[in-house]
């Protein structure tokens, strides 16, 4: 995710929504991804997800799940597995399975920070399009709903006759959790003039430079 | 839920899943309280049942007829409809699932061949909102106004017609220059009809068809209309060689002008093409897909507002009492316009999509996907229904 992207250099995509291998996210407001890349270690994830990413929705079947980071100038979702965490017998349980344990989406820090680099990972970054703080507030109020359910696991509840079916059609009607984490930042240029944030810059935050496997 | 509504909701633009799901609150991803068996038939629709409190309950609706049933959870009083497993084979079981909020509630069972039937009012007692019920749309109610829209599409026709023969005189005439001017107004007229997904039929194809998929792409002799034109006037092929091209383009104009008073629409494509003309445009228009030389992609997406401008306002009395979202759909259709009009060139002239500027092109994109996530719920809520 480098912040002063050379926009050359990057892949403008057209929609506004996002599906995430086993996470469906859509950006109210964010319409663009300015870069991006998958990292997957598996089949699943490879190819499919790269062209889908091109076309401009991420899709695919993520198996272990994912994490991310998003960003208001410049930032992303990266969708990462985590292992699991313990010998529990649950956690035997789901591995026999072959699914991993849900992650709590609530605690003192986001999930998917702390734990080692992970199998599957997809980081996401997008410039933020939200016209004024309204829009900025909605947008991450959609991603905390969408993460919060797409990590828990369930049935996405229906949302009533006249509106499209709650199931995306990806994930299939019931999604598995399967150690997904969703991770967000955000960039140092969320923190300009467009929605009053330039107080709150944190001190050290400036734009991520370039990584050199990024050019 | 019809399949082709279904596939268009899943199609249309990402809307669905994510969406903002107001209203409903997230944490219910449990399925439910069970509700119990609810059998219909021909000779009762859902017989006795009760629910001791408001809340999210799984029925699991039971077909013990011979036929076929469309099963609706209504409101007796208004007619409105709750939840509705839709063709219900016999001796199937389906779940209908749903927030129960207070209020009176009773199933509707449509049988094939059979008059409604609905079964006992069940009083549900609380003060507690529930999933939202919209009033059924049925197909007379969307006769009116598929006929205005018909009419409609019948005048542009008329203009299409004459505006495709100035541009087949222009080539003839060897007047290229004026021939790319004409080609612009003409092929205006035609994205302004919504001809989305074959709406033309097979005419569509040959007015407006694209060179993919065909052996030798845009040299293929089998890609005729509009693009193929377009290539040829920008790509400096001559009055001679475009002659039959945009004879023939007129020729096609021509015929589907005297074929669609005998086309009929689709009523269930009224509320469809509400949102799949945008989502043409966000595929094949802001992507530049559809750039065969002329660099008019933002033009054909401003031609396309309009065409859905034109659905929404024949469907406006349908809507405007069924969906709250209506007003989000125009705020951000005004905004995609108001920045499609933004990015033009100095001159005035329009601008290739790959010419604007990464942000206008990001805000131009996400404009267009919040519209269509705005419109996505509209052929769900136009889908005719029996009642």
């Amino acid at each position: 995710m480098a912040d002063n992207a050379d926009p050359g250099q990057t892949e403008s995509v057209q929609t506004g929504s996002v599906q995430t291998g086993s996470v469906q996210t859509g950006s109210v407001q964010t319409g663009s991804v300015q870069t991006g890349s998958v990292q997957t270690g598996s089949v699943q994830t490879g190819s499919v997800q790269r062209r889908a990413f091109l076309r401009g929705a991420l899709g695919g079947a993520l198996g272990a799940g994912a994490a991310g980071a998003v960003a208001g100038a410049a930032g992303g979702y990266a969708y990462r597995a985590t292992r699991p965490a313990s010998a529990s017998q649950r956690a035997l349980d789901n591995a026999e399975a072959g699914v991993l344990p849900p992650v709590p989406f609530h605690g003192k820090y986001q999930a998917g920070v702390l734990p080692q680099s992970q199998r599957q990972t997809a980081v996401i970054s997008f410039n933020a399009t939200a016209d004024g703080r309204a829009e900025l507030t909605d947008l991450f109020r959609t991603i905390t709903g969408r993460a919060r359910f797409l990590t828990a696991g369930g049935t996405p509840p229906p949302v009533g006759i006249g509106a499209p079916p709650s199931d995306s059609g990806v994930l299939g009607p019931a999604v598995v959790p399967d150690g997904l984490t969703v991770t967000v930042g955000v960039g140092s240029t969320l923190f300009d003039d467009r929605y009053g944030l330039a107080p709150r810059l944190p001190a050290r935050l400036t734009p991520m430079r370039a990584s050199p496997a990024s050019r | 839920m019809g399949a082709n509504v279904r596939r268009a909701a899943l199609t249309a633009a990402l809307a669905a899943a994510l969406a903002t799901t107001a209203g409903v609150t997230g944490a219910c991803s449990g399925g439910g309280a069970p509700a119990g068996l609810i059998s219909v038939s021909n000779g009762g629709c859902g017989a006795s049942w009760h629910l001791a409190a408001p809340g999210w309950y799984t029925f699991q609706v039971h077909n013990a007829a011979a036929e076929n049933a469309d099963v609706n959870l209504v409101n007796p009083a208004t007619g409105a409809v709750y939840a509705d497993v839709e063709a219900l084979g016999p001796g199937t079981t389906s779940p209908m699932r749903l927030n129960v909020g207070s209020g009176s509630y009773a199933f509707r069972c449509l049988f094939e061949d059979f008059d409604p039937l609905t079964g006992p009012t069940v009083k549900v007692g609380g003060h507690s909102r529930g999933s939202p019920a919209i009033l059924p749309v049925t197909s007379a109610d969307l006769i009116a106004p598929s006929l205005v829209y018909h009419g409609w599409v019948a005048a542009g026709l008329a203009t299409l017609v004459s505006q495709a023969n100035a541009v087949a005189a222009d080539v003839r005439g060897g007047n290229l220059g004026a021939a790319r001017t004409a080609w612009l107004t003409a092929h205006l007229t035609y994205e302004r009809l919504g001809a989305a997904y074959g709406a033309f039929g097979d005419f569509d194809e040959k007015i407006d068809g694209r060179p993919d998929g065909l052996a030798g792409g845009v040299s293929s002799a089998q890609w005729t209309g509009f693009y193929r034109l377009e290539y040829g006037l920008w790509h400096g092929q001559s009055a001679r060689q475009l002659t039959p091209i945009a004879n023939a383009l007129a020729a096609d104009a021509r015929g589907l002008r005297a074929a669609w008073p005998s086309m009929q629409i689709d009523l269930i494509d009224m509320g469809l093409r509400t949102h799949e003309i945008l989502e043409n445009a966000l595929q094949f228009q802001l992507t530049g897909h559809d750039d065969y030389g002329s660099g008019t992609t933002l033009a054909t997406t401003g031609a396309n507002i309009a065409g859905t401008r034109e659905l929404l306002t024949v469907l406006r009395p349908l809507l405007a009492p069924r969906y709250t979202g209506l007003p989000a759909v125009y705020t951000w259709l005004n905004r995609l316009q108001t920045l499609i009009g933004q990015a033009k060139g100095p001159n005035g002239a329009w601008l290739f999509v790959s010419a604007l500027s990464l942000r206008q092109r990001q805000q131009i994109d996400a404009a267009c996907s919040q519209a269509l996530e705005q419109l996505a719920p509209i052929a769900v809520i136009t889908e005719p229904r029996r009642t």
